[in-house]
C-alpha cells in the first residue's frame, strides 16, 4: 500500500436508488422496462463496477440508498422471471445486431460489445441467483458501501398532513430495510430531499442518525462560514447532510454537466426507435409501441440531428479526464477551505439518483471506477468517506433551524405542488385521515378485516409516491402516473367505504393481495396515534346498560350567565344527570374555561367560533355558532358517539337543532324559554323578524314544545301556530340549597340602616321587568312607612333612566341602585328583605319569583304570565294588575302592614315551592316528554 | 490477482466454498470468477470481431442453461392471470366541508376546499340568497406567533373566489410567515365566515437566513413519540 498524506478532507459519493413499484400481473407492460432497463444499464454495471475495484485492491466507500419499492421488486420472482425473459431476447436481439452490422466496422464493434456485454450479465445474474440485493449486502459487509433506504414508497414529505402518514413511509422504509440488511439504517435518505420542519423528529424515533438535505437548505450566508463543508445539527438532534451544489451541478447540470459531453453516448438515438417496425418488433412493446433498448449507435456529437457514431474507447477516456477534472475541483476547495480554522475537516457531500449512472450516462459507472481509483492510486488530499464514518471521527456540529426545502426546481415544492399535481392532494389527505380514523376504529378486527385495513395502508403508500406527481410535472407519461394514482387512491377510498359499512367481499380481498404483494409484513396498527392518549372521558357506546344520550343545546351555560335560560338549562342537566342520564350540554366558549369538562355529572362542551361573540355582527355570529356546534357534533360522530335525544333551548341554537334533527334522524324537543315578540310586545324590526322567523322553524320542526308557564304555552301555539297539544308546561324549578345560604361575609348595614325593612327588586333594568313601577309607587309607600328602603339590584339599559325618576322624585337615600350583584349578594339580600317585589309586564316564568319563596321571603308579583301561576293571591304571595302603580301600591301598603298574613303566606310558598318547583320531579317530567318522542306516543303528558 | 489465487486453490482441489472462505469472498463471486472464463472477455475492449456460428454456439449454450435451470426455479407456481380487479377512481367529493393550505415555496401557497350541499344550503337560507348568486371570498390572515382569534392577525388580504374553481394559488406572499385563511361569503360589506383552514408556514428564502446557534434540546426519552416543539406543517391527527 502506498504511504498516503494525511487527508485535508473528504468527498462522499451517495447514490440513491429507486424506482416506483412497477408491478403488474398483467405482462407486457411499459413501465416494467424501467426496472429491467436500470438494472441492465445502473444497478448490475454498479454492482461489477465495485466488484472489479475491489478485486483489484482498490479502497473505495460509497453510500448507496435502496428504497424500498425498490427493494420489493427486487426480490419478485414474477419480476425475476419476467427480468429473466427480457434480458434473454435483449441478448437474442444484440445477437441479431451483429449479424446486421457486420458490414461497418465500427457499428459491428459497438454490436459486439454490447452483445458481450449482455451475456457477461447474464451469466453474472445466474451465478448470483439474479438476487442483487445480497450482492449489495456483501459489498455492505465489506466495508465498500453504506447501505440506506428512504420512506416506503417514496412519497413527498412537505405535502403530507399527518403526523401518522408519515411515520407509517419511515416505519415500512426502516422495516423492509431491516428484512434485507438486519439492523437500522444509520441514515436516510429523504425523498427528494423533500425535508419539512419537524420531519427530524420523527425520523429520530427510529434512531435514524443522518439524513441528506438540499444545498440551499443550509446556504452559507457571510456570517456562518462554519456551515460550509460540514454536516450541521437539527433541533432535535439529528445530522443534516447538504448537497454540494457545484459538485452536483458538474454531473447533473444538463447544460454543463459531465453528461453531455459530445463524446458520449447519445441516449435518445436507440435501435427501438431508429430501425424499421419489421426487425425490430418483436423486442419492443407487443402493441407496437417503440421503447428503449439500450442498444445505442450514437454519440451526442453536438446540438445537432446529425449524430456521429459512438467510440467507446474516446468515451472512456473522456470520463477517464471527467473523473480527474471533478476530483481536481474537489481537491482544490478542500484545499482552499482546509486553510480556514475549523474544527472538522470539510466534507464535499454529491448525491445522485444511481439510474444517472449507467442508464442515462452511459458512462457513469466508469467515472465512478475512475473516481474511485484516482483517490486510492494518487497522492490526493481527499478520500472518500461516508456519512457515518464522517461522524464518527467528527461529533460536534452547529445547530441549526432547517427550512422546508428539496432539490426540486426552484429549491421548494413547486415541482409536486403545481396546477398540473395539485389536484391528487385533496385525496391524499382525505386517505391519510381515513386511514387514521380506520387504524382508531378497528382495534379488533376480524381477519377479514385485518387483510383489508393493512390493503388501504399498502394503497395509501402507493398513492403518495412522489413519482406521480413528479411525472405529472414534467410531462413524460402522465396518463400512466395519473391512471395509478387514481388506481390506488380509489381502491383506498373504496376500502374505506366497505370497512366503515362492513360489506368486505373476500374475493375482491384476495385479488387485491394478489396484484399488490408489496410490503407483507406491514400492518395497517402503524397509522395508530403514537402516544395513545385518549380523550379525557371515552365518549364511546360501551357505556353499561346502554344509556340513553340526551344532548342540550344552549348558548348561554354557567359561567356565561346573561338571562335566566342559562341557570335554568343548568338546574335541569343537573337534575337529570343525578337521575342516571347521560346529558351532554354544548354550549358557547367562554374565555378562560374549558372546552370539555364534567360539572356535577353533566358533560359541558365548549364550542368556539370564528370569531367571539364581541367581534362579530349578531347575527353572523349566531350563525357561525351553529356550524360550529354541526361540526363538532360530527366530529363525535366519527369517534363512534351518538345521542338519543335533542333538546334545544331558544331561537339563538334552531339552525343546529333542525339541522341535527335532518341529518342524523334523531328526535328533537325545544323549550322556548322567552319569545322574541313577548319581549317587545311585537315583532319590529327587521332583526326581531328574523328572531321570530327562527322561533317559528323550531317549533315546527319540534316533536314537541316545551314552555315554563300556560301564559306562555298559549303564547307560543298561538304565535306559530302550533297544536296546543304540542305544547307541553313544564316550569323551571329552583334549588333552594342555592337561595337561602347567605354568605357570612353579608353586611346588611351596607345596604339599609338596622331598622329599615328592605323592600327588594332583583332582575334586569329592562322595561318589561317594571322596575321603573316600583318607582313610581314608592314615594306614596314612604309616606305611609318611612322605615322601608327600596333597593333594585340588577343591571341593564333602564339604569340611567331609573336613577333619574328617582331623583325626580326626591327619593333620595330611600333609594339603592346596586348595579349586578352576584347570586351570594342575592342571596344575603333575599334573607333580610322584608319583601320582594316583581311587577313585571312580561314574565314568561319569574324564577326570580321562586327564588325569594325558596329564601322565605314575602313576594310581590304582577299577575302576568307565569308569575300568575306561581302565586295565588293571598295564598303564598300577593299580586297586583299588571302595569298597574295604584295596585302595586295598594298591596306594597298592604304587605307592610300585615306582617304576620305576610309570614303565612311565606310558609305556604315555602312548601309549595318543595312540592311543585323541584327540580327532581321537573326532570322526571322532562323524562317523559323525552320518551314520549323516542317512544313515539301519542303527546300528551297525561298518558305517561 | 484474486483469479490466480482462484486458480491455485482449485487445483489443490478446494471447494467453491472454501474457496470463498479462503479469499473473503462470497461464493456466488468464486463462481462468477471460473465461469467467466468460459465467457469470451475484454467485454470493454471490443477486440475481436465474432463469426456468427460463434456468436450462435455462444448464444445457444446459454439459452439451454437459462432453459433448464432458471426458467423452472424461477416460474411461480400457478397464478398469475391478470385479475380483474373491478376498481373506481377516488370520489370527487367526499361529503365534508374542508379547507387545507398547502406551502409550494416561500412566496406561494396553494390552497384547496370542498363545501357541501348541505352547508350550501344552510348559507343561502340564512342570506336568503342562492348560493351561487353570493360572492365567495378567500380571505388570507398572516397569524405569525399569534394564538389568532379571527380579529388580531398582522394584516389579511382578500381573494375573490372564481365559481367554478375548488381550488386556488396564492401568490407575492410574504416568506417565513403563518397563514391560516378563511373561507366565506362576501355580504352587504363584511365577510361571514363559515371555513376555517390550519394554519400553514411558508419557508424563507435561501440568502436571506440569519441562522442563530440554537441550544441543543436534550431529548430525555429514548422510545415513543417526541412531542413537537415549534410550529410544523403537520399535526397529529385528530378527531378534533
Amino acid at each position: 500500500m502506498p504511504v498516503q498524506k494525511d487527508e485535508l478532507g473528504y468527498l462522499a459519493l451517495v447514490l440513491h436508488a429507486h424506482l416506483p413499484y412497477v408491478r403488474h400481473l398483467e405482462e407486457d407492460l411499459l413501465e416494467e422496462r424501467w426496472l429491467f432497463e436500470a438494472m441492465n444499464e445502473s444497478y448490475i454495471p454498479l454492482l461489477q463496477t465495485f466488484e472489479q475495484l475491489s478485486s483489484e485492491g482498490v479502497e473505495f466507500c460509497l453510500t448507496f440508498s435502496l428504497s424500498p419499492t425498490l427493494l420489493s421488486l427486487l426480490d419478485d420472482e414474477l419480476i425475476l422471471k419476467r427480468y429473466a425473459i427480457h434480458l434473454d431476447k435483449l441478448i437474442e436481439l444484440a445477437g441479431k445486431e451483429t449479424a446486421r452490422t457486420r458490414r461497418d466496422s465500427k457499428m459491428n464493434r459497438l454490436a459486439v460489445m454490447y452483445f458481450k456485454k449482455l451475456l457477461n450479465i447474464r451469466s453474472y445474474m445466474q451465478v448470483i441467483d439474479y438476487k442483487l440485493i445480497p450482492q449489495f449486502k456483501a459489498f455492505a459487509k465489506r466495508g465498500y458501501l453504506e447501505l440506506i433506504t428512504t420512506a416506503a414508497t417514496h412519497g413527498y414529505m412537505p405535502a403530507m398532513e399527518t403526523e401518522e402518514a408519515i411515520r407509517a413511509q419511515w416505519e415500512i422504509g426502516v422495516q423492509v430495510f431491516e428484512q434485507h440488511f438486519e439492523g437500522r439504517p444509520k441514515g436516510v435518505w429523504i425523498p427528494e430531499c423533500g425535508y419539512t420542519p419537524g420531519l427530524d423528529r420523527i425520523l429520530r424515533e427510529y434512531g435514524i442518525g443522518y439524513f441528506f438535505c438540499d444545498s440551499h437548505a443550509i446556504s452559507s450566508g457571510q456570517n456562518q462560514p462554519t456551515l460550509n463543508y460540514s454536516p450541521v445539527t437539527t433541533r432535535y438532534g439529528i445530522k443534516a447532510f447538504a448537497r454540494d451544489q457545484e459538485a452536483s451541478s458538474q454531473v447533473w447540470s444538463s447544460k454543463v454537466g459531465y453528461p453531455g459531453d459530445y463524446d458520449y453516448r447519445e441516449y435518445y438515438r436507440d435501435i427501438g426507435f431508429d430501425l424499421p417496425l419489421s426487425y425490430i418488433q418483436p423486442y419492443i412493446h407487443p402493441a407496437g409501441i417503440r421503447v428503449h433498448t439500450g442498444l445505442k449507435y450514437y454519440r451526442v456529437t453536438g446540438p445537432t440531428d446529425q449524430k456521429q457514431v459512438y467510440d467507446i474507447k474516446t468515451a472512456t477516456n473522456k470520463a477517464a479526464l471527467h473523473a480527474g477534472h471533478f476530483l481536481d475541483r474537489c481537491r482544490h476547495r478542500i484545499e482552499e477551505e482546509a486553510n480556514n480554522h475549523r474544527e472538522n475537516k470539510p466534507l464535499i457531500v454529491a448525491p445522485f439518483d444511481a439510474e444517472l449512472f449507467g442508464h442515462w450516462w452511459y458512462e457513469g459507472p466508469q467515472f465512478i471506477d475512475f473516481i474511485c481509483r484516482k483517490i486510492h492510486f494518487d497522492y490526493l488530499t481527499i478520500k472518500l468517506t461516508t456519512p457515518s464514518q464522517y461522524l464518527d471521527e467528527n461529533s460536534s456540529h452547529p445547530t441549526v433551524e432547517l427550512p422546508l426545502s428539496s432539490w426540486g426546481r426552484n429549491g421548494y415544492s413547486e415541482v409536486w405542488i403545481n396546477e398540473e399535481n395539485a389536484w391528487v392532494y385533496r385525496h391524499l389527505h382525505k386517505a391519510e385521515e381515513r386511514m387514521a380514523e380506520l387504524a382508531r376504529k378497528f382495534h379488533d378486527p376480524t381477519f377479514l378485516e385485518k387483510r383489508a385495513l393493512n390493503m388501504a395502508a399498502k394503497q395509501l403508500l402507493l398513492a403518495q409516491s412522489s413519482d406521480w406527481s413528479f411525472i405529472m410535472d414534467n410531462k413524460t407519461m402522465t396518463d400512466y402516473a395519473i391512471r395509478r394514482f387514481k388506481e390506488h387512491a380509489g381502491i383506498f377510498h373504496q376500502l374505506y367505504e366497505k370497512l366503515m359499512v362492513g360489506c368486505l367481499e373476500v374475493e375482491w380481498i384476495n385479488s387485491l393481495e394478489q396484484n399488490y404483494p408489496i410490503f407483507p409484513t406491514l400492518s395497517y396498527q402503524v397509522y395508530l396515534p403514537a402516544d395513545e392518549h385518549r380523550v379525557a372521558v371515552t365518549l364511546e357506546q360501551d357505556s353499561p346498560g346502554k344509556k340513553r344520550k340526551i344532548l342540550m343545546l344552549s348558548w348561554e351555560y354557567p359561567p356565561r350567565v346573561i338571562g335566566g335560560l342559562s341557570r335554568a338549562v343548568y338546574d335541569l342537566s343537573r337534575a337529570l344527570a343525578s337521575q342516571g342520564e347521560e346529558v351532554h350540554v354544548f354550549t358557547s366558549h367562554v374565555e378562560g374555561y374549558p372546552t370539555f369538562e364534567q360539572i356535577e355529572g353533566v358533560y359541558v362542551h365548549r364550542i368556539s367560533c370564528y370569531r367571539d361573540i364581541d367581534h362579530e355582527h349578531f347575527m353572523d355570529w349566531v350563525f357561525q355558532f351553529n356550524l360550529a356546534l354541526l361540526d363538532y357534533y360530527e366530529s363525535l360522530v366519527k369517534q363512534g358517539f351518538q345521542v338519543d335525544v335533542v333538546h334545544a333551548h331558544d331561537w339563538l341554537v334552531s339552525l343546529a337543532a333542525r339541522r341535527l334533527k335532518e341529518r342524523y334522524h334523531l328526535p328533537l324537543i325545544a323549550t322556548i324559554h322567552a319569545t322574541e315578540f313577548g319581549r317587545n310586545q311585537g315583532i319590529f324590526t327587521d332583526l326581531q323578524k328574523r328572531i321570530h322567523a327562527e322561533e317559528g322553524l323550531l317549533t315546527r320542526e319540534a316533536g314537541l314544545v316545551i314552555s315554563c308557564s300556560h301564559y306562555m304555552a298559549k303564547e307560543i301555539s298561538q304565535l306559530f301556530e302550533l297544536p296546543r297539544e304540542k305544547v307541553w308546561v313544564i316550569p323551571n324549578g329552583v334549588d333552594p340549597e342555592k337561595v337561602i345560604q347567605s354568605p357570612t361575609w353579608f353586611d346588611r348595614s351596607q345596604y339599609a340602616l338596622p331598622d329599615e325593612k328592605i323592600i327588594l327588586f332583583v332582575g334586569r333594568l329592562v322595561p318589561e321587568k317594571g322596575a321603573q313601577l316600583l318607582i313610581e309607587a314608592f314615594p306614596e309607600v314612604l309616606a305611609e312607612h318611612p322605615e322601608t328602603k327600596l333597593i333594585i339590584a340588577g343591571k341593564g339599559p333602564m339604569a340611567e333612566t331609573l336613577q333619574k325618576m328617582a331623583d325626580a322624585l326626591d327619593l333620595g337615600q330611600k333609594v339603592l341602585f346596586t348595579g349586578f350583584i352576584e347570586d351570594q349578594t342575592r342571596n344575603g339580600l333575599l334573607q333580610h328583605a322584608t319583601l320582594a317585589a316583581y311587577p313585571s309586564l312580561y314574565e314568561p316564568f319569574g324564577i326570580v319569583a321562586l327564588e325569594a319563596m325558596a329564601a322565605k321571603t314575602p313576594v310581590i308579583v304582577s299577575d302576568t304570565g307565569g308569575l300568575g301561576e306561581i302565586v295565588q293571591h293571598g295564598v303564598n304571595g300577593l299580586s297586583i294588575y299588571s302595569g298597574n302603580v295604584s295596585s302595586l301600591r295598594d298591596q306594597l301598603i298592604y304587605a307592610l302592614n300585615h306582617s304576620e298574613h305576610l309570614e303565612s303566606m311565606a310558609r305556604k310558598a315555602t312548601e309549595m315551592i318543595a312540592i311543585q318547583y323541584n327540580w327532581q320531579d321537573l326532570a322526571s317530567i322532562t323524562k317523559a316528554a323525552y320518551s314520549s318522542l323516542t317512544l313515539n306516543l301519542p303527546f300528551t303528558k297525561e298518558t305517561i | 490477482m484474486v483469479e490466480t489465487k482462484i486458480k491455485e486453490l482449485r487445483e489443490k482441489k478446494y471447494t467453491i466454498e472454501q474457496i470463498a472462505d479462503e479469499l473473503g469472498m462470497t461464493t456466488g463471486q468464486v463462481r462468477y470468477r471460473l465461469y467467466k472464463k468460459a465467457v469470451l472477455k475484454g467485454s470493454n475492449e471490443g477486440e475481436n470481431m465474432l463469426t456468427i456460428s460463434e456468436v450462435e454456439t455462444e448464444f445457444k449454450t446459454n439459452e439451454s442453461i437459462t432453459n433448464s435451470v432458471n426458467r423452472d426455479r424461477l416460474n411461480p407456481s400457478g397464478c398469475n392471470q391478470a385479475i380483474f380487479l373491478n376498481t373506481s377512481p377516488p370520489p370527487p367529493y367526499y361529503g365534508e366541508n374542508d379547507l387545507r393550505i398547502m406551502v409550494q415555496g416561500p412566496t406561494s401557497i396553494y390552497v384547496y376546499w370542498e363545501i357541501t350541499w348541505p352547508l350550501m344550503k344552510i348559507i343561502a337560507e340564512y342570506l336568503y340568497t342562492p348560493y351561487e348568486q353570493l360572492n365567495k371570498l378567500l380571505r388570507i390572515y398572516d397569524v405569525t406567533d399569534i394564538l389568532f382569534n379571527g380579529v388580531n392577525a398582522h394584516w389579511h388580504r382578500d381573494i375573490l373566489v372564481q365559481p367554478t374553481k375548488d381550488d386556488q394559488f396564492i401568490h407575492e406572499l410574504v416568506p417565513g410567515r403563518t397563514y391560516t385563511i378563511d373561507f366565506g361569503i362576501q355580504y352587504e360589506g363584511r365577510m361571514i365566515t363559515f371555513l376555517r383552514s390550519k394554519p400553514k408556514s411558508t419557508p424563507l428564502i435561501a440568502d436571506t437566513y440569519q441562522y442563530k446557534e440554537l441550544v441543543q434540546y436534550l431529548i430525555d426519552q429514548e422510545e415513543g413519540r417526541i412531542k413537537p416543539r415549534g410550529f410544523e406543517n403537520f399535526s397529529a391527527y385528530t378527531i378534533y
